[in-house]
């Protein structure tokens, strides 16, 4: 009778070895990404985004008739979800590119094994830490952590502020956004007066908001993402802080603007170029791309685009080139991505190099003010 | 009288059973199963530590997942930050796993039934809390990164196959002891004390103290568990130590069966395949996996394995295929 179990079991096991080996024509791309919890809609754009792009590839005939298959999973924002399904990708599905982990806090503990593996990655986070120090296998398309503090430091630096309070959450985004500013404040001549950290899922941060009161800082500036931003801004309304508050990238999104209501109003955020493109001069190379993008989400999808899907979108792009260009041996897809040079895409002109994997520059950036339940580019 | 059918039994089968698993990758080569494998590995020890307290000594614990967490954060730390060998590392964390295990165990075994769920409880929640506030030692919630893989001499297991040759004879071991264990003297006494406390108490047994002793065993296995999957995955947070991870291996024996040390390795199984399975499923793999759940509960009540034996067993007694 033991016997008998221990063979079911077996048995069990064997037919999901025989689903392994399956040679296809076409190309598998690995996507894991977040779709559910809080972040659902970060992953959710990302996937939209790439059914849209891939499906297009596809009715066109494929890259070399070869057509793209596209493989999502759902990392759940848990970073030991991230590294077994990472692995799946791998091993069991044998994909020949990644495009994916949305959320920096589950993109780290991955990188090991996508170098291990070498399988050329595009990721979907923005974590300065992800490409730096430079991983050989991995890229990024959102802009990363450094330079949009840089950014977001001269813009300060021009309207003549000097003291900053910054309050960052607890994590992998809020830890990398705040090294950054740290370490980037005195080549802007600001003086980092407060610097205090709190949890993403904290319902309640006044108490830390009324000691910055107490300080002498003349701005404050808040990096955090998922709901962390909206508790940070009904609080700091709550606290009757007037000073001028500016937020990370992670806060440009209608659905923070709806959550916080009237005291998101004043908030500045420095990002990639995305709401309100309609506004940009015909001369910026990268309206055109934005705006279609934006135009054929909205029009596929019924609903509007955000800057996640964007990320999603650059990745693609740069990756379809880089397949349609060397095709799909690891090592020269890898190279022909590093070579990707001028490329217009939504986050700005990407140019990547053996030594920046990022491949954006401050100049891409723009400066957003949040107006009635709008993000306004602003000087 | 179904214990003493077990007990030859249990020892006969351990070794095939072990030469199966150690030959396998041998027959099958390298490739995904052994990932999945693995971690049915690693479930299986802290379901076999769970089931000894639970199954075999009716104690109900909700706190091994934060020796689990214990054993991951030890081990992590004393390699990451203190520069010591992950072999070395694992044994000293089972040490720490070991003496908290015994302080917390003294302490909440004199509450009975909900209350000493409740006292558990609350117990992985405090772990939880000092993880994620003890950021300067533990990371705080962004966990560790970089543990380094387990290794022998300059030879790093840090591929599936490899890790596979570590955490399967680990298991193997705590296996044949946890069913050495139930059939010695001890076992019995543990069983006695699940089926009546009073009437051992009565024998002259010092209940309590078999109690904290099977609850430090207990909450060993579950840290060796943790131990390991640190040097695996190479990286650890917060949520090792979180009650849905604590109620997901009360879940596995569950599924597997209370009573039974096969069960809870089989309970194991199951549940990793499942999760694994049902990834394709994508959108639906939550429904699916509640599905899956409650169609085993309401066709197995007992769980798994014991479900499988009554009806191997009902088979056996009508050969001539008579219908009901």
């Amino acid at each position: 009778m033991r016997k008998k179990i221990t063979l079911l079991t077996a048995l069990v096991f064997s037919t999901s070895l025989a689903g392994a080996v399956h040679a296809a024509e076409a190309i598998k791309i690995g996507a894991p990404i977040l779709l559910s919890g809080p972040g659902a809609f970060v992953g959710g754009a990302q996937k939209k985004t790439f059914e849209m792009l891939s499906e297009e590839v596809n009715k066109a005939g494929g890259i070399n008739g070869r057509k793209l298959e596209f493989i999502y999973y759902d990392t759940e924002a848990k970073p030991d979800v991230a590294v077994r399904l990472v692995k799946r990708l791998i091993k069991k599905d044998g994909v020949e590119a990644i495009l994916g982990i949305s959320a920096s806090w589950t993109a780290l503990p991955v990188l090991p094994i996508i170098e291990k593996a070498k399988v050329p990655t595009i990721a979907l986070a923005s974590a300065s830490s992800i490409v730096n120090p430079v991983k050989k296998w991995v890229f990024k398309s959102p802009a990363g952590d450094r330079i949009v503090a840089s950014k977001m430091l001269a813009h300060m630096k021009s309207k003549g502020l000097k003291k900053l309070a910054l309050v960052s959450s607890q994590d992998g985004f809020g830890s990398g956004g705040h090294d950054a500013v740290v370490s980037l404040a005195s080549d802007y001549g600001i003086e980092v007066v407060f610097d205090d950290q709190y949890k993403m899922d904290d319902t309640d941060i006044t108490p830390m908001l009324s000691r910055i009161k107490k300080t002498d800082a003349d701005s404050v500036l808040n990096w955090s993402s998922r709901r962390a931003p909206v508790v940070m801004a009904m609080n700091y309304r709550q606290m009757g802080i007037k000073l001028p508050l500016f937020h990370s990238h992670a806060s440009l999104s209608r659905g923070f603007l709806k959550a916080a209501g009237e005291n998101a109003n004043g908030i500045v955020v420095s990002a990639a170029k995305f709401y309100g493109s309609e506004n940009l001069p015909q001369s910026d190379s990268q309206k055109k791309v934005i705006q279609q993008y934006r135009d054929s989400y909205q029009a596929k999808w019924g609903e509007p685009a955000n800057q996640f899907g964007a990320a999603a979108f650059d990745a693609f792009n740069v990756l379809v080139a880089a397949i349609r260009k060397a095709g799909t041996d690891n090592e020269k897809l890898r190279a022909a991505i590093e070579d990707t040079k001028g490329h217009v895409g939504i986050g700005g002109n990407y140019t990547y190099s053996a030594t920046d994997h990022a491949g954006l520059t401050r100049s891409s950036l723009v400066m957003y003010q949040a107006v009635d339940g709008n993000w306004k580019m602003i000087k | 009288m179904f214990d003493t059918y077990m007990k030859d039994m249990n020892r006969l089968v351990w070794l095939p059973v072990s030469a199966g698993v150690l030959a396998l990758p041998l027959l099958l080569g390298d490739g995904y199963y052994l990932n999945v494998l693995n971690f049915i590995a690693l479930y299986s020890m802290i379901a076999i530590g769970l089931c000894l307290l639970i199954g075999y000594c009716g104690q109900l614990s909700i706190s091994h997942s934060a020796f689990f967490a214990i054993g991951a954060y030890s081990s992590a730390i004393l390699s990451l930050r203190f520069g010591f060998h992950p072999f070395v590392a694992i044994l000293i964390s089972q040490l720490i796993s070991a003496v908290l295990a015994l302080g917390i165990g003294s302490v909440v075994l004199r509450l009975k039934g909900h209350y000493l769920a409740i006292a558990t409880l609350s117990f992985t929640i405090i772990v939880e809390v000092i993880i994620v506030e003890a950021a300067w030692v533990t990371g705080g919630l962004q966990g560790l990164s970089g543990i380094p893989p387990l290794s022998l001499g300059s030879m790093e297991l840090d591929t599936d196959l490899g890790v596979y040759y570590v955490v399967w004879p680990v298991l193997l071991l705590l296996l044949l002891f946890a069913l050495n264990l139930i059939d010695s003297r001890f076992g019995r006494v543990i069983k006695g004390i699940r089926e009546n406390e009073d009437v051992m108490r009565l024998f002259g047994v010092g209940v309590y103290g078999y109690k904290v002793k099977v609850f430090v065993l207990s909450s060993v296995y579950a840290s060796i568990a943790g131990s390991l999957y640190a040097h695996f995955i190479g990286f650890v947070s917060p949520s090792a130590a979180s009650l849905s991870f604590a109620i997901d291996i009360i879940m596995v024996l569950a599924f597997g069966g209370f009573n039974l040390i096969w069960g809870a390795m089989l309970g194991a199984a199951a549940i990793t395949y499942l999760t694994e399975y049902l990834t394709d499923f994508a959108d639906f793999k939550r429904v699916a996996f509640g599905v899956a759940l409650v169609v085993v509960m309401i066709i197995f009540p007992s769980g798994l394995l014991p479900g499988l034996q009554r009806w191997l067993k009902a088979g056996r007694r009508a050969p001539t295929g008579a219908q009901r």
